[in-house]
C-alpha cells in the first residue's frame, strides 16, 4: 500500500463520499494493490489475468457500498470485509473454494500489474451487455479518458444526463455481473 | 478495460446510495404503524387495556416485543455494514427469554399442574400464531427492499435479525389486541409467531440481501 497509512485511507475516502473525485480515485488506486496481492495468493494457478478480474469486480463492489463505511470507523476492517466477501464470491463462480482469514491479509504483499494487461478482461464482457448508450458512456470515461463534460458535449446529453446513465449503467454493472456468477 | 481505466470509470460517477440506517428507522416506524394502524382499526384495542396493562404479566407481553423490535433494529443496522458485529444490542435481546421464563416459573407455582395446559393453549393460539406473522409480512417486505441497499457481509443472519425485528413489531402491535395474559400462552405463542418469521427472514436474506 506504498506509503499510504490507514489515516490516509480515511481522508480518502471521506473527501470522496463527498464528492472529491481526486481523493476516490487516489482511494481506488490505494487500495488496487492490495487487492491484487490478496488475489494473486489466494488464486496462484488461475492466472494473472483472472486476478485482475477479481480485482476489477472487488473495486466495483466497493464502489457500489462505499455508503455504507462509517467515518467514525476504520477504513480497514470495512474493506477486508468486503474483499472476503466478494473475492470469495469470485473464486466460487471461476470452481475454486478458498478458504480467508481477515487476519492473513495485514501480511498480504501488494502487487503491481503486469505489463502485458488484459487486453479484454470480464469486465469488458459484463460492459458490452449495457445498452448501447451507457456502454459508450463507461468506455469513452474509462479507455479514452473522457470527462464528464467530454462525454456530454460528444453525445450530446447535459452533464446531468450523463451522470445519471453512468451511475445507472455502473449498478447494472453490477447486477449482470451477479447474474453471470449463478 | 485494464484496473487504472476502470477506476477512472468508477471515480467519475459521483451519485451514492443513501445511508441505509436512516431509511430503515423510517421503514420500520412507517411500515409498523400502517400495518397495526389497520389491524387495530379493523379488530379493536382490547376494551380493558388502561387496566390491564398494570398487571405485571400484561406489562411484559405488551413490553417485550418493543424491546426485540428495538434491539432487533439495532442489529441489523450493524449487519447491513460490512466488517460490523453484533455488538452490545444483544443484551437487552437476550434480557427477553430470561424475564418471560421467569414469569413463567411463578406462574406454574401459582396455577395447578392440571391447569398448565389449559393455561398455555389459551383461547387464541393460533390466530396468534398466524396473525404475527401475518402482520410481520408487509413490515419485513419493506424492510428487506430497503435492506438490498445495505451491504450484508452475513446475509442470511442480516436477513433472520431483519425478520426478528419485523416479528417484535408486529407483536407489539398484536398485544393491544389479545387479551391472553398468560406468560405461558405468549412465552409460547408470541415467541412462536416471532421464530417463525426470523427463520423466514434468514431464508429470504440469504436469497435477496446477496450483492
Amino acid at each position: 500500500m506504498g506509503t499510504a497509512g490507514d489515516a490516509s485511507l480515511e481522508e480518502l475516502l471521506k473527501a470522496a463520499n463527498r464528492g472529491d473525485q481526486r481523493a476516490y480515485t487516489g482511494f481506488l488506486t490505494a487500495v488496487t494493490p492490495l487487492l491484487r496481492g490478496i488475489a494473486r495468493s489466494r488464486g496462484s494457478g488461475l492466472g494473472n489475468e483472472v486476478c485482475e478480474d477479481i480485482v476489477q469486480e472487488t473495486l466495483l463492489a466497493i464502489h457500489q457500498k462505499r455508503h455504507t463505511w462509517r467515518e467514525d470507523l476504520p477504513v480497514r476492517p470495512w474493506l477486508y470485509a468486503i474483499v472476503r466477501y466478494k473475492v470469495v464470491d469470485a473464486f466460487r463462480s471461476r470452481g475454486r473454494r478458498v478458504h480467508m482469514q481477515i487476519d492473513d491479509f495485514a501480511e498480504t504483499i501488494a502487487a503491481e500489474p503486469d505489463d502485458d494487461l488484459t487486453v479484454r478482461s470480464d469486465m469488458d464482457r459484463v460492459i458490452s451487455q449495457l445498452d448501447d448508450r451507457s456502454a459508450k458512456i463507461v468506455r469513452s470515461i474509462g479507455i479514452d479518458g473522457d470527462s464528464i463534460a467530454d462525454v456530454s458535449g460528444k453525445l450530446g446529453m447535459t452533464e446531468t444526463a450523463v451522470r445519471v446513465a453512468l451511475h445507472r449503467g455502473l449498478k447494472k454493472l453490477s447486477g449482470l455481473r451477479e447474474r453471470m456468477i449463478e | 478495460m485494464n484496473t487504472e481505466q476502470f477506476i477512472q470509470t468508477l471515480s467519475a460517477d459521483s451519485q451514492m446510495e443513501q445511508r441505509v440506517d436512516r431509511s430503515l428507522v423510517i421503514a420500520l416506524v412507517v411500515s409498523g404503524l400502517i400495518t397495526g394502524g389497520l389491524f387495530l382499526a379493523l379488530f379493536g384495542i382490547r376494551p380493558d387495556i388502561g387496566t390491564a396493562i398494570t398487571r405485571p404479566d400484561v406489562l411484559l407481553k405488551q413490553v417485550f416485543p418493543w424491546v426485540v423490535a428495538l434491539a432487533g433494529l439495532r442489529i441489523v443496522v450493524r449487519l447491513s455494514r460490512p466488517g460490523a458485529k453484533a455488538g452490545a444490542w444483544i443484551w437487552p435481546l437476550l434480557a427477553v427469554p430470561v424475564a418471560i421464563l421467569l414469569a413463567i416459573g411463578q406462574e406454574m407455582m401459582l396455577i395447578s399442574p392440571e391447569l398448565w395446559a389449559r393455561t398455555a393453549m389459551g383461547h387464541s393460539a393460533m390466530i396468534c400464531l398466524s396473525t404475527i406473522p401475518l402482520l410481520a409480512l408487509p413490515i419485513a417486505a419493506v424492510c428487506f427492499w430497503v435492506l438490498r441497499d445495505g451491504a450484508a457481509t452475513r446475509p442470511a443472519l442480516c436477513g433472520a435479525f431483519a425478520g426478528l425485528m419485523s416479528g417484535g413489531a408486529a407483536a407489539a402491535m398484536y398485544a393491544f389486541f389479545c387479551t391472553d395474559d398468560s406468560p405461558m400462552f405468549f412465552g409460547i405463542w408470541y415467541v412462536a409467531g416471532i421464530g417463525i418469521v426470523t427463520l423466514a427472514g434468514a431464508v429470504a436474506g440469504k436469497k435477496f440481501l446477496k450483492w
